[in-house]
């Protein structure tokens, strides 16, 4: 399945983890819920109608966080990442984010933009995501 | 926040599907003297709003919709964070005040005035 036919799914759902290593970035992902009828192809879903899998970016060039060229790891750093904004186009990934701590007393206030740019980019269809929702 | 007596409730659109109506959430919530604009600088201008009500502390989120997207990403919706939740599973709340998870149907709150059905 090409993922960037369905990239619109994922505002309200989940960034649930980075894996990055060397070249290679693994962003474990969940959509909000689905309707069936809004998809344009068949694509197995989670328990709870998600699209959920790991987003696979090989021969990472470039990583921009909020304008800013990352030199270091990119990391996750709070509980939960809300999706905002997902598209991918061409080679790139772009991601709106609104992070999320728990309890959400006091409300954490930080959101990022974050851009990657590789070579391969593929996504892996995981229904059953562990946190998935 | 809206100038109608209180309805919560959840009906049908033209399109057969499920929309959760709250008769409080106000059209145009920058025009909304009850609420505080306390949107992320980053967020503003990519159409995600944040909205603190003065009088009750309770926070509001607004998304835009953008005609080009699938399901709720096309209309304005509101969330409502559950100040209480302790996880992805209770992290917003329904139409009634319930705990839902992020994502859920249910989360996506609209008010009356921009639902639509025949």
């Amino acid at each position: 399945m090409n993922i960037s036919e369905h990239t619109g799914f994922f505002h309200d759902g989940s960034l649930i983890e980075i894996e990055h290593k060397n070249d290679k970035i693994i962003l474990s992902m969940s959509s909000a819920e689905v309707d069936e009828t809004d998809l344009k192809e068949p694509i197995e879903l989670s328990e709870n109608d998600r699209i959920a899998g790991k987003l696979h970016i090989e021969g990472v060039k470039n990583i921009i966080v909020d304008d800013e060229v990352l030199e270091v790891t990119l990391k996750k750093e709070y509980d939960n990442g809300h999706i905002c904004d997902f598209e991918i186009i061409d080679n790139t990934v772009n991601l709106a984010i609104r992070w999320v701590n728990y309890p959400r007393k006091p409300e954490v206030d930080v959101f990022s933009v974050i851009t990657i740019e590789g070579q391969k980019i593929y996504w892996e269809n995981i229904p059953d995501l562990e946190d998935g929702l | 926040m809206g100038k109608h007596s209180r309805f919560r409730g959840r009906i049908i659109d033209c399109r057969g599907k499920i929309k959760t109506v709250i008769s409080e959430l106000p059209i145009n919530p920058f025009k909304d003297p009850r609420l505080e604009d306390i949107t992320h600088p980053k967020a503003k201008g990519r159409g995600h709003y944040q909205f603190k009500d003065r009088e009750t502390g309770q926070i509001i989120e607004y998304d835009k919709g953008r005609p080009n997207k699938p399901g709720h990403g096309a209309h304005d919706h509101y969330h409502r964070p559950n100040p209480n939740s302790t996880g992805k599973y209770d992290e917003y709340l329904d139409g009634a005040g319930r705990p839902v998870p992020d994502g859920s149907e249910a989360s996506h709150l609209y008010p009356p005035e921009s639902v639509w059905w025949k």
